[in-house]
């Protein structure tokens, strides 16, 4: 990271800018920053919603509204308050919620992994077996509730660090602690009971 | 790690996490948001004139226009702050402002814009009015009034700012605004005058603002309708 920090007449004279700040600082008037900006955070969030909802059309809409979202809003972020790719996260965080929200009201979950002809990666195979393996952990996610649900999403398929969790969920780090593990715990309980985890 | 959550977190360390990559989506989704950037970006150049065209609209009520060139279609806009209601053409250029009261449809007042730019374009109108506004001798601006037929049969009066100079600053505007309001001035007669091969008699009246500002007001209507 240390090399990607510009120094940059922005703000307080002096202060030191990294990359996503100048892009975020230009990108309301620029359409190239706002570009790159795009580029950099469309799979990395596309990849969290899809993962939170297994569903392709869903996650494919819902990172629609977040990036609109987020660049219709951009002026109003304020990165002393978060990086911007945690408020990113974050606007995702709420919109998963909502969905989520939603899905309860209307008793409608989705389970299987919907066909998408438009996918490149990995084999379809490979895909397959994957989308397997995850659709029972992703129901008994949507056993937990959303904060629990949230959190270990964040850290074991975004990998994020519990500061970083803290700073997208807004919560201080002894409470994103507790939550991951009540969590977890109870989520191997669900597991074991479905004997996909031995007791 | 406590023992007893061991078993999950090494599950779910170890689960092969289902992928989605659309290049459709992206590719969709990127132009929306640039374009949604470069919506933005006019927008606020343009709300200059929507400021001016509205101030315009305040002191003549009626519907007025800054007039841009290859309109084509016309988009609403929404209210400003002064719930005066605003159109946009295509080219960005040309913006339109109508009081509450003129706006029933919303739908049906864009399609007249654009038949009024058909219209317009062809010079297949009226000007039947002249107002004109002269600030220590400065042409501050000077606005047309034409008359349109559409064809169900109604009229529309437009004003048309055709030369806008800005003059005074937005506290003798305001001013301006108050004086016509009042209906305060001195009388300064009639003249007539010949305009796009039309007779009009203008009515003439100056009022000074409180900084010494000279404002000499006409108002020509066509010698025919007299």
């Amino acid at each position: 990271m240390a090399e990607d920090m510009v120094e940059c007449q922005l703000g307080t004279q002096g202060e030191v800018l990294d990359e996503d700040q100048m892009l975020v600082t230009a990108a309301g008037q620029d359409t190239e920053a706002a570009a790159r900006l795009y580029d950099k955070y469309y799979s990395e969030i596309l990849g969290y919603i899809y993962h939170c909802t297994f569903d392709r059309t869903v996650a494919e809409d819902l990172t629609s509204n977040v990036f609109l979202a987020t660049f219709r809003h951009l002026r109003r972020y304020r990165w002393r308050q978060a990086p911007f790719r945690a408020w990113l996260y974050r606007i995702a965080t709420n919109e998963v919620r909502m969905h989520w929200r939603q899905q309860k009201r209307v008793k409608i979950v989705s389970l299987q992994p919907g066909d998408d002809d438009q996918t490149s990666g990995p084999s379809a195979g490979d895909r397959m077996a994957a989308a397997e393996e995850y659709r029972l952990l992703h129901k008994a996610l949507l056993e937990l509730k959303v904060k629990y649900r949230t959190v270990i999403i964040l850290r074991y398929f975004e990998g994020k660090a519990i500061a970083e969790i803290c700073e997208i969920t807004g919560r201080k780090e002894g409470t994103v602690k507790c939550q991951l593990h009540r969590g977890l715990t109870r989520l191997q309980d669900i597991l074991v009971r479905w004997s996909v985890l031995p007791e | 790690m406590s023992k007893n959550i061991e078993n999950i977190d090494r599950y779910l360390k170890g689960v092969a996490l289902p992928e989605h990559v659309s290049h459709q989506h992206r590719q969709q989704l990127r132009r929306k948001v640039l374009e949604e950037i470069e919506r933005r970006q006019t927008m606020s150049v343009r709300i200059k004139n929507w400021k001016y065209a509205a101030v315009i609209a305040l002191i003549f009520s009626g519907v007025v226009t800054v007039v841009g060139v290859n309109i084509g279609k016309y988009y609403y806009m929404g209210k400003d702050d002064a719930g005066v209601h605003i159109f946009m053409s295509e080219d960005r250029e040309s913006v339109v402002t109508m009081d509450n009261n003129e706006v029933t449809d919303v739908e049906q007042t864009r399609n007249d814009l654009q038949e009024i730019e058909m219209l317009r374009q062809q010079d297949n109108r009226q000007l039947i009015g002249v107002d004109e506004l002269v600030a220590n001798g400065k042409l501050e601006r000077r606005v047309f009034t034409y008359q349109y037929q559409l064809s169900d049969g109604r009229t529309m009066d437009m004003r048309e700012a055709d030369e806008l100079n800005f003059v005074l600053n937005q506290k003798q505007r305001q001013e301006c605004i108050q004086c016509w309001h009042a209906g305060s001035g001195e009388d300064l007669g009639t003249y007539e005058q010949n305009v796009k091969g039309r007779l009009f008699v203008f009515k003439q009246k100056k009022f000074v603002l409180s900084d010494g500002t000279e404002i000499i007001s006409s108002v020509g209507t066509p010698k025919d309708d007299q």
